[in-house]
């Protein structure tokens, strides 16, 4: 009988270590720009980085194509986000962290708008090209909708995080250096906007999911133990 | 004599050389995406339904805010000059050149053209969780021959300003793709948003000066000269 309790336990444990966690749900990517005159502002004075929006709160629209029916929805970035201390290199490139935390939005025909926690990790400038989140972690969290868009319910469904990086660009006039974060974070260099796009994909919720082999071991559990309920409820022989 | 070339000389130079002042500066915004072949390396800029690739914003002339426009041509990633991805890092020569056009508000054919050319590109901190690229990465001039004949007075704006420019775009992909990812053979075709900033620019005042004075000054060494002859 201790035999027989050993192997079943060995089996039952067997099945809860063989399931593995995976997503039921598709990643979705969709990829937007900024709706024309609706910048990106760095402060050289504050070293702030802010998104305009027009007047019904729209700053950006989803580019279409797009296949998972985000394509033409309008949308915005808010917050405040902070450029922090400037490292130079390699070679020409600069990085530095970017602080504060905002909200990316997407509104449905009712302006309804679908919300997730952003921050900006770091950013980077190299020659006419910025980037925020240029080390693609994580920055998107928190996703809700409370509309009737089946799609943007469908978008926070498979959407437990997200990572969206962002990129623009500036031209110096002729003879005057690059826009690096270092020119555009020094105080009395103004106020600098220009246009931005950025991408996006989301990381669908985990579940946990029995393997193939944890139901045959669940099986086989199952089995021993009725055959071990069946010795004990056989009357013993005298 | 030799003084007089010498000087003449100098002024030629100063005048072939020419300084130049931002005249017009625009940013603008993709309405469609921008696709990369990975079959024949050539990016191409879709258009909306309506015909239009882009819309400006941000402009110096307000007056031009709003208009759209289109980059048509065939632009190649060389992926033979594929360097890196030392540092994060690759940068390619992109050939080919296209035009950049500016429409008449309501029209997809009347418009401002200017030839236009990519020069080369960078995809910076690759990942294979996410990647950025730009084209014209050192904002050199890639913008000549600006072109306009209609009567929309804010493209005519811009052409006087523009003797010639600089244009450069960003995009981004995640998941990440490097160069050598969208140049793959096999890949599909890799589609994204992009955003692009447009600086024109024509010569400073003082170059036309110099250059009228050496034409004046070869007019007079000319004529000297044609009168010792006779």
């Amino acid at each position: 009988m201790n035999r027989l309790a050993l192997l079943l336990s060995l089996f039952l444990s067997a099945g809860i270590f063989g399931a593995s966690a995976q997503s039921l749900l598709p990643a979705i990517q969709f990829n937007y720009a900024n709706l024309a005159g609706q910048s990106i502002s760095i402060d050289s004075a504050t070293k702030k980085i802010t998104f305009d929006v027009n007047s019904s709160g729209a700053g950006l629209q989803v580019i279409s194509p797009n296949g998972f029916g985000l394509g033409g929805l309008l949308g915005a970035i808010e917050g405040e986000f902070t450029i922090g201390t400037v490292t130079s290199g390699p070679g020409p490139i600069e990085t530095a962290p970017v602080s504060g935390s905002g909200v990316f939005r997407l509104f449905d025909s009712a302006m309804v708008a679908l919300t997730a926690d952003l921050t900006w990790s770091d950013s980077l400038t190299f020659g006419t090209l910025g980037v925020l989140n240029a080390n693609a972690g994580i920055n998107m969290t928190n996703f809700a909708y409370a509309g009737s868009n089946v799609d943007l319910q469908n978008l926070r469904d498979s959407s437990e995080t997200g990572v969206s990086i962002l990129t623009f660009q500036f031209i110096p006039p002729s003879g005057q250096p690059a826009r690096s974060l270092t020119w555009l974070t020094t105080s009395g260099n103004g106020v600098n906007e220009t246009s931005y796009s950025g991408s996006v994909v989301t990381n669908a919720p985990m579940v946990v999911v029995p393997e193939p082999t944890t139901y045959a071991a669940l099986l086989a559990g199952v089995v021993l133990l009725a055959v071990c309920v069946g010795r004990r409820s056989r009357p013993v022989v005298a | 004599m030799k003084k007089f070339l010498s000087t003449l000389s100098a002024l030629s130079a100063f005048a072939v050389g020419a300084s130049t002042s931002a005249a017009a500066s625009f940013d603008f915004s993709a309405l469609a995406p921008i696709v990369i072949n990975g079959a024949t390396d050539q990016i191409s800029f879709s258009v909306n339904p309506g015909g239009y690739a882009f819309e400006i914003g941000n402009s110096s002339d307000p007056a031009l805010n709003n208009y759209f426009g289109s980059i048509t041509g065939t632009f190649l990633i060389d992926a033979a000059t594929i360097t890196g991805p030392s540092t994060g890092i690759q940068t390619a020569t992109v050939t080919g050149s296209g035009l950049f056009n500016i429409f008449e508000p309501g029209s997809t054919t009347a418009k401002l053209s200017a030839d236009l050319t990519l020069l080369n590109s960078s995809s910076v901190k690759f990942s294979p969780f996410g990647s950025s690229g730009v084209l014209n990465l050192i904002s050199a001039v890639n913008l000549t021959n600006f072109q306009y004949t209609g009567s929309d007075l804010a493209l005519q704006t811009l052409l006087a300003g523009s003797f010639d420019g600089v244009t450069a775009i960003t995009f981004q992909f995640t998941p990440g793709k490097s160069l050598t990812d969208l140049t793959d053979a096999g890949a599909v075709n890799s589609s994204t948003s992009y955003s692009g900033s447009v600086l024109t620019q024509i010569p400073e005042p003082s170059t036309y000066a110099a250059g009228v004075a050496a034409l004046s000054l070869l007019v007079v060494f000319l004529r000297r000269r044609s009168a010792v002859t006779l």
